[in-house]
């Protein structure tokens, strides 16, 4: 497959060769990585059991305002972080099958999530009363999803 | 409901521990080549360090290990370089394509383990 374009202009930059030039900054902006998906997935699947009516101790609503932006900060920690490591690789890794398959399903995970907040966020109080099958579809999706993210990326250095 | 739902997050789990148990498993470990002579290209970079060098007629680019990892083990920057002679003790990759990773490297008369 011949390298896109942009792939190399990427690559090329002088923030890519940055992020892989030193001995240290490539393996922190790894750590950063690991510890902002570690975030994402345990905020979001833990609410997605509570939302699919595990441990109807904690309200759903206080469970969403805590976990909520745990999940988010993930997010704004892991998306940039990422395309750091993406940069400092970029040909290869646009070539790469399971990295579009993750970013792909990272689209799909944050608009299911989007969704999510539109349609039941004024629910949220009472959500016992309101849980419906598409909410818990949503919730069942979400962990199949946020599980399935982080296990391409991890399977992207073996392929 | 919530059983049903256990039971297909344990399915998941182990589908992806089944597809996930090789480390070096692209590489043909069952036999060991020697590659000796200059080296023509040098990527001093992570997640890991590649040198290019010619075997056979053909240019393999040869994966090392991330810097952090060599220096640790004694291999520094220096002593690889463009046009230095190196050894390289590696595998292949099964797929064709003229890549070896390096087991070990033999550079400026240290032998460093890479794996």
């Amino acid at each position: 497959m011949q390298a896109a374009h942009w792939a190399q202009v990427l690559q090329d930059s002088g923030f890519a060769a940055a992020i892989r030039g030193g001995a240290f900054v490539y393996p922190f902006v790894n750590i950063l990585h690991v510890l902002a998906v570690g975030l994402i997935v345990g905020s979001i699947v833990a609410l997605d059991f509570r939302v699919l009516g595990f441990a109807r101790i904690v309200s759903v609503e206080g469970a969403s305002r805590l976990l909520t932006p745990f999940a988010v900060a993930g997010l704004l920690i892991a998306i940039p972080s990422g395309f750091a490591l993406f940069a400092a690789d970029a040909v290869s890794l646009s070539q790469n099958k399971l990295m579009w398959i993750k970013l792909a399903l990272i689209a799909l995970g944050i608009a299911n999530a989007l969704l999510f907040r539109k349609l039941w966020n004024p629910h949220l109080g009472a959500w016992e009363r309101h849980a419906t099958t598409l909410a818990k579809s949503q919730a069942l999706l979400s962990i199949l999803i946020w599980l399935s993210v982080p296990s391409l990326g991890r399977l992207i250095a073996y392929l | 409901m919530k059983q049903w739902i256990l039971g297909l997050l344990g399915a998941f789990a182990l589908a992806g521990i089944a597809a996930a148990h090789h480390g070096w498993g692209s590489y043909d470990d069952k036999k060991l080549i020697k590659v000796e002579g200059p080296v023509v290209v040098l990527k001093y970079q992570n997640p890991h360090a590649e040198i290019v060098m010619n075997r056979d007629g053909k240019k393999w680019e040869i994966v090392l290990a991330p810097l952090s990892r060599m220096e640790a083990r004694g291999l520094k920057r220096e002593d690889i370089e463009v046009g230095k002679p190196v050894t390289v003790e590696g595998y292949a990759r099964k797929d064709g394509t003229p890549e070896i990773r390096a087991e070990r490297v033999i550079a400026n008369g240290k032998t460093v383990e890479l794996r």
